[in-house]
């Protein structure tokens, strides 16, 4: 009778292979812990990714509402429609947001800083201020997440703004940013400026504006430091 | 040979390991998929970022490019763009930037355009809105073809008094507020009312146009258009009446009532011929109505008089009265169209727009001296000078104007000229002036525009100027005045008493002819803006005193017994008073003007070359 030749493994064949897809096994769970802290882990691409598009978007999207401050208004001023508050703490139930503190900031030729600028407009020109609106950006120190501010019937912003709510829309979201990144806001008067200085102020006839704003902040770069510069041509002083 | 099964380990031959790596490669390639869809996402948003960045830039340079487009044509251009119109832009740099007026508003002395400057780039759109205000750059002269707009005032106007024009064409009364007239106006085309208008007086007017109920006890009047209500009562006769809303008719006679809303006929004798309502009708007259057409009901109380037409609703009268024959049109549609409102424009008035225009501008300085800035005055170069006295033929003579003066006021230096003539040689022109007080008495003051900071008392002489001051302006005594434009060139270039002292803007020697100017068609213009706080503006003119040009009060005017006036009248009421109050009888002559006067333009002329000023008032993104 034939020995029918053994089936199976060998006990050596077994190590080997077991070894063999040991290494294997173990060298994909390296790439695959490798690439998913390099994707989603601190600094990795993803959050990266969403860092530098929310301040990207969150960012065009303060400054082309920024540009609007003061619009419609006569003679609008920096000292009387526009106002810059430190320390604010704003409360927030839905997207409604009221005022819990903040001390408001002189606007003058020296920069000041501050984490909410708030300011006026009347974007249908009308005669009566209680059709004026008021708009802010507002970054909240904890989270510091960007959020847009507005209201309606807004005629005395110096009077209104620490009372009543604010609606408010998220710009940049909660938790994003870390403490070195977060946005500030320093606002002063500007000897004279104008958007992209597209002016040709040289000859004297065009209306500078006096206040600039500069939003400064970091993006997915460690250590980075940006600012974005913008005038605000409607204010004349 | 059965086939052979192989144990149990050989069958499974490593699959556990070939499922791990396939999990973990599934998961992998997630995590791949998702990072790449979030840089992908980063990517696009910075993308969109840096497109909208040149797309902003382009619309920027687009509202620049407007801003000089508009410098270059000049104020009186643009005040000819209307929302549609649009600018094209050459050049390589302008192409995807389009510019489009969104409104555009002209006053007297410029306009506000609203534009939407729109770039795109890279598939990404900016649109930026300007408001922009051009203003300056009047053409001098030049007849305006329209009506002539005689009167206007800011605030209401209770006319106790009367007006007159005399030879106007279409003269229009304007007013930024009610009107009450219980005096009587005369050659007054159209009255346009912002308020109310509520006329007792026996005048003839044949347009009435207010935004507010119009009330009417006597008088005959052509058309009357309101936004409001209209009443009438007495004698009153209206050819025709639009009402937007309800019209109460108590007069005597009015061929048409058209309304919007319920038309009363209250008076047993009114005649009303045609009545169109789209509310009802109720009428009390025995008068015909020859046609009818109401929407609503219609009611006659008492027996009523023959009436014909169609009604919407219900229709209660004596069917005794044969005469009576209106057919009921259930669902009857009257069409009315509605009244439109009027706008009177605000118009500013503010001297020291008017400064830098003046051939002679008088101050004092700070050591209590006059001081006089001279502009465009032949034989005297522009500049400052002194008004001092000093000594002729060993007497002493006044009214000259050097460089340097003393502190008793004689002339230091050779005198330059002598600007003013007072009753002698020996008597000054602004004896008893003060800083801020400026009297004016003598025989003439050299010709051209003259502006005083402060409040003028003008009293005797006889002057070709056109008087600007900052304060109020007086005129008593025996006084007359004639606005450069007015006198023309025989009076303002080639006077006899200052020979070689004349307006060398206002004269063409080579020509032989005056060249008018706006400044110059105005007689008196008072009141003016210091720090956005306006102060004087009332203007008093003397009894029976002459004025030939216009009359721009920026606060009110008061004249005393009759008074004419060869020009226009601009009342801005910029002062705290709340209403105009006439008493007196006010005529206004336009007839017989002189080619070179043009009294309803006096806007503003900037001191050379006619530079039109183009500043943006505001901007923002859509």
């Amino acid at each position: 009778m034939n020995k029918q030749a053994p089936h199976g493994f060998s006990l050596v064949e077994l190590m080997v292979g077991l070894t063999l897809s040991l290494v294997v096994v173990l060298g994909l769970f390296a790439l695959y812990r490798n690439a998913t802290r390099t994707t989603f882990g601190p600094g990795g691409a993803a959050p990266s990714a969403e860092l530098d598009a929310q301040l990207n978007n969150g960012l065009l999207a303060a400054q082309l509402s920024l540009q609007g401050a003061g619009f419609g208004i006569a003679s609008a001023s920096s000292a009387n429609h526009l106002l810059l508050v430190r320390d604010a703490s704003m409360a927030v139930s839905n997207n409604q947001m009221t005022v819990a503190s903040g001390s408001t900031v002189a606007i003058g030729v020296v920069a000041a800083a501050g984490n909410a600028l708030l300011w006026q407009s009347n974007p249908l020109q009308a005669s009566a201020s209680s059709a004026y609106v008021c708009q802010g950006l507002y970054v909240n120190r904890k989270t510091h997440a960007v959020y847009r501010l507005e209201r309606p019937s807004c005629s005395n912003l110096a009077a209104q703004w620490s009372g009543g709510q604010w609606t408010a829309n998220t710009l940049i979201a909660p938790n994003l940013l870390d403490a070195s990144q977060a946005l500030s806001i320093t606002v002063g008067n500007a000897a004279s400026c104008w958007p992209f200085g597209a002016s040709a102020n040289a000859s004297g006839l065009a209306t500078v504006g006096k206040v600039q704003v500069i939003l400064s902040y970091g993006n997915s770069t460690r250590d980075s430091a940006n600012s974005y510069a913008i005038c605000l041509p409607n204010f004349a002083s | 040979m059965r086939p052979t099964t192989p144990p149990f380990p050989s069958r499974q031959k490593g699959i556990a390991a070939v499922l791990t790596v396939l999990l973990v490669g599934m998961s992998l390639s997630a995590v791949v998929f998702n990072a790449m869809n979030k840089v992908g996402g980063a990517q696009e948003a910075a993308q969109t970022l840096h497109a909208v960045t040149q797309a902003q830039v382009k619309a920027w340079n687009g509202a620049e490019w407007v801003r000089q487009y508009l410098l270059g044509v000049g104020a009186a251009e643009a005040k000819k763009l209307q929302p549609g119109s649009t600018f094209t832009f050459g050049g390589s740099a302008a192409s995807g930037v389009s510019a489009q007026v969104v409104s555009a508003v002209a006053d007297a002395s410029g306009s506000t355009l609203t534009v939407n400057v729109a770039a795109s780039s890279g598939g990404a759109v900016s649109t930026v809105q300007l408001v922009y205000r051009v203003e300056g750059g009047a053409a001098g002269g030049g007849g305006t073809s329209g009506p002539d707009q005689v009167i206007t005032l800011s605030k209401d106007l209770n006319l106790s008094g009367s007006v007159t024009v005399n030879g106007g064409k279409n003269a229009v009364f304007n007013v930024k507020g009610n009107v009450t007239l219980t005096g009587s106006v005369a050659g007054i085309e159209t009255v346009n009312a912002t308020g109310k208008v509520t006329a007792g007086g026996s005048q003839a007017i044949q347009t009435i146009n207010a935004n507010d109920d119009v009330s009417l006890s006597n008088g005959s009047y052509g058309t009357v258009n309101t936004l409001g209500n209209v009443t009438t009562s007495g004698g009153t006769t209206v050819v025709v009446i639009n009402a937007n809303k309800a019209v109460t008719f108590a007069g005597s006679s009015a061929t048409t009532i058209n309304a919007i809303g319920n038309v009363t006929i209250s008076n047993g004798g009114s005649k009303v011929a045609n009545v169109n309502t789209q509310g009802s009708l109720l009428t009390k007259t025995s008068s015909p109505i020859a046609s009818l057409l109401a929407q609503g009901n219609l009611t006659v109380d008492g027996w009523g008089g023959p009436i014909q037409g169609k009604v919407g609703g219900t229709a209660s009268y004596n069917a005794s009265n044969k005469d009576i024959k209106v057919s009921v049109v259930p669902g009857l549609k009257v069409p009315i169209t509605p009244v439109s409102a009027v706008t009177v424009t605000q118009t500013k008035v503010d001297a020291y727009d008017y400064r830098s225009a003046a051939n002679y501008a008088f101050d004092f300085d700070a050591q209590n001296r006059i001081v006089v800035t001279v502009n465009n005055v032949a034989s005297i170069p522009n500049g400052t000078y002194f008004l001092g006295s000093t000594v002729l033929n060993g007497s002493t003579v006044y009214n000259y104007l050097c460089t340097a003066v003393d502190g008793s006021g004689r002339c230091t230096a050779t005198p330059v000229a002598k600007i003013c003539q007072g009753y002698s040689d020996q008597n000054n022109c602004f004896a008893g002036s003060s800083k801020d007080n400026w009297l004016l008495n003598g025989t003439t003051l050299a010709p051209g525009v003259v502006w005083f900071k402060g409040k003028l008392t003008a009293g005797n002489g006889i002057y070709y100027n056109s008087f600007i001051a900052s304060g109020d302006i007086e005129t008593s005594g025996s006084h007359s005045t004639t606005a450069v434009n007015y006198a023309g060139y025989a009076k303002i270039c080639q006077n006899g008493t200052f020979s070689g002292l004349y307006p060398s803007n206002f004269c063409d020697l080579s020509a032989g002819k005056l060249t008018p100017s706006p400044a110059g068609n105005i007689a008196f213009l008072a009141g003016g803006y210091v720090n956005g706080v306006f102060s004087g503006g009332q203007i008093k003119l003397g009894a029976s005193n002459a004025v030939y040009g216009s009359v721009l009060a920026g606060d009110t005017l008061t004249t005393s017994g009759s008074t004419t006036i060869h020009g226009y009248i601009t009342v801005a009421n910029q002062g705290r008073g709340t209403s105009n109050n006439w008493g007196n009888s006010t005529t206004i002559n336009l007839s017989n003007l002189p080619s070179t006067f043009t009294p309803g333009d006096t806007s503003t002329t900037p001191s050379s070359g006619g530079a039109t000023t183009v500043r943006v008032l505001w901007t923002r993104y859509l």
